[in-house]
């Protein structure tokens, strides 16, 4: 672009040019607003991506984010261990969480199915959650807590038939906002039922 | 409603345009591919969210410009009050395109929530030919039309094609061997938004059969009556209006090309292979109608459209977009149109030319504007016709 910026502000520029929903022009901003800021700041903030990056992984029973494993909310004896909800994405966990209603354990697909972007089942942490389904035989129920778009109903039916076999209760919550807006849907679980004596795939 | 006022920046031909607008009559008058339906694709654009010429929103961004902005001020007829319509189309340096709408300047989050909050109905030289054209023709008109009366029609087609493409995916290129689970949920969810999107046009094709009826019972003096039947791509004729039927039937129909489909990675059956078929008497008149008969009936089945939309809106008055229909109508059934418009409602209507018919529109409108349109540039006319015409409204 023929940009004569020092070569240090130029590369902190190009780095956050590359987060997500960040523009040329914001990130020009915000790499300016770096530069004015103290090194005591600058310090504590770089640590702080340094940290995060380094102390938290994924729980390897659940897939949340978390520094130990298994994971605080997997260890902790407070927690309804008859009750595992299903959810996408640790944020939709978190939002969960911040509820304060929801007692049970989660776990986290990372993800919907979807073959329009080459998603498919084994790209999500489902034969975790079919392993666990057979070596947890505590629990007795599951929430499918994905969202009410296409893929999240895709989901939901996809995790209705694989778990309906093992004779689990199984429900479906509203959760969050459809992605994009623009599907108003019929709970595709009620049609489930209506039609599942008739499928036999 | 009616539009008071329109502005275009960057909008496909033109750099930028303003204009105030008549009550009740709208002309454009030009040459052909002056710019007189890019006017009208304004106006549809923000009426159904999209244009009907285009699915790629960056066609409307007139060459070598990054932003194009269209903007719409309307008034209620009924209320008096007022409503600001207004998108924006911005191309990223990297090429990708940002649609915003906005509504009374607040921007929305989908842009299903614009979707009929200008109720119009339209009349296309391509509606003209849809009785013999490909049932994609029709299914789209019939949908287009629907949009206006049912704006949630416009999410039953988006979730519906979803789920299809989803499914066509799957199909067509699956990364691994098809999981019969993922494929068995997808037919499921295609049935649940399929059987939705069904219903919605067969209830709505009765309610344009009882108004189209009359008005072609009028414009054939009578010789014949005409029915419209909705065609689903499994199933000869569908009489029943129940949602479980619908969904059963639909269930069986994906079963039984179950293997048609894996083999030839295609979505062979659901509503985007419908189709909506036209009797006179019992003659299917894709086949056996004359070309005036197909025009009556696309005729009847406007007149019924505006009938239909004007039972949703009440008191308020639809806006009708007529682009260059009228050269193509003869005498009489031009005069059947123009003589059973609402005189309140609004018409945005181009033309090549004006003969004594659209004279008579005008002459006899409440308030009329002439646009002249020419290579990106639209005047107002200030013409003897329009003197005559200010001279005849004085006298009243
Ligand atoms: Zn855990």
């Amino acid at each position: 672009m023929g940009m004569i910026y020092t070569k240090p502000l130029a590369r902190l520029i190009e780095e956050f040019q590359k987060l997500p929903g960040i523009g040329p022009k914001s990130a020009q901003r915000l790499a300016f607003h770096v530069l004015k800021r103290s090194g005591v700041e600058i310090q504590s903030f770089s640590e702080a991506l340094l940290e995060a990056k380094e102390k938290i992984g994924t729980c390897s029973v659940c897939f949340n984010l978390s520094c130990e494993n298994p994971c605080e909310i997997c260890t902790s004896s407070a927690r309804d261990k008859t009750l595992l909800c299903v959810v996408s994405d640790p944020r939709d966990l978190y939002a969960l969480e911040r509820t304060g209603e929801y007692r049970g354990l989660y776990h986290v697909l990372h993800g919907l199915i979807s073959p329009l972007e080459g998603i498919g089942p084994q790209d999500l942490k489902l034969s975790e959650l079919l392993h666990r389904l057979s070596s947890e035989t505590e629990i007795k129920e599951i929430i499918l807590a994905l969202p009410p778009s296409v893929e999240g109903d895709t989901t939901s039916l996809y995790l209705a038939r694989v778990i309906k076999p093992l004779g689990i209760q199984l429900s479906r919550i509203a959760f969050g906002l459809p992605v994009g807006g623009d599907i108003e849907y019929a709970d595709a679980l009620t049609l489930t039922r209506a039609i599942s004596g008739r499928s036999a795939v | 409603m009616w539009l008071q006022h329109g502005e275009f920046r960057h909008f496909r031909n033109y750099p930028h345009l303003e204009l105030d607008w008549a009550p009740h009559k709208n002309i454009f008058l030009g040459e052909n591919a002056a710019g007189k339906t890019n006017i009208l694709e304004a106006i549809y654009f923000l009426s159904h969210g999209r244009s009907h010429r285009t699915r790629h929103d960056r066609e409307l961004i007139q060459w070598h410009q990054g932003v194009t902005k269209i903007e719409l001020l309307g008034q209620s007829h009924h209320h008096g009050g007022s409503l600001s319509l207004e998108a924006q189309l911005a191309l990223s340096p990297e090429n990708s395109l940002k649609t915003v709408f906005k509504l009374n300047g607040n921007p929305v989050k989908s842009r299903s929530e614009v979707v009929g909050k200008i109720p119009t109905v339209t009349f296309f030289l391509s509606d003209l030919l849809i009785i013999r054209g490909a049932p994609e023709d029709r299914r789209s008109a019939l949908d287009r039309s629907l949009v206006q009366y049912d704006p949630v029609h416009f999410k039953r087609m988006n979730a519906y094609n979803r789920v299809r493409q989803q499914k066509s995916q799957l199909l067509k290129n699956p990364p691994y061997a098809i999981d019969p689970d993922v494929l068995e949920s997808l037919n499921q969810q295609l049935v649940a938004t399929g059987a939705a999107l069904m219903m919605a046009r067969m209830t709505y094709l009765q309610q344009i059969e009882t108004f189209a009826q009359p008005r072609y019972h009028e414009l054939s003096q009578g010789r014949e009556n005409l029915t419209l039947s909705y065609q689903p791509c499994f199933h000869q004729s569908f009489d029943v209006l129940s949602l479980e039927i619908l969904q059963q039937s639909l269930y069986e129909a994906i079963r039984n090309v179950q293997s048609d489909e894996l083999r030839r990675g295609q979505v062979l059956v659901g509503p985007h292979r419908d189709d909506v078929q036209f009797f006179l008497d019992a003659h299917d008149a894709c086949l056996y109608g004359s070309q005036g008969q197909q025009r009556s009936i696309v005729l009847a089945f406007k007149l019924a459209e505006i009938q239909v939309l004007k039972h949703r809106l009440q008191d308020e008055t639809t806006i009708l977009l007529l682009d260059d229909v009228m050269a193509e109508l003869d005498p009489t059934r031009q005069h059947q149109l123009l003589l059973n418009l609402d005189p309140r409602m609004q018409v945005f209507l181009t033309t090549t030319h004006l003969d004594s018919g659209l004279k008579w529109f005008i002459d006899q409108a409440d308030s009329a504007n002439i646009f002249e349109v020419s290579q990106g540039h639209v005047v107002r006319e200030q013409t003897d016709l329009m003197s005559v015409i200010h001279a005849k409204s004085d006298e009243r």
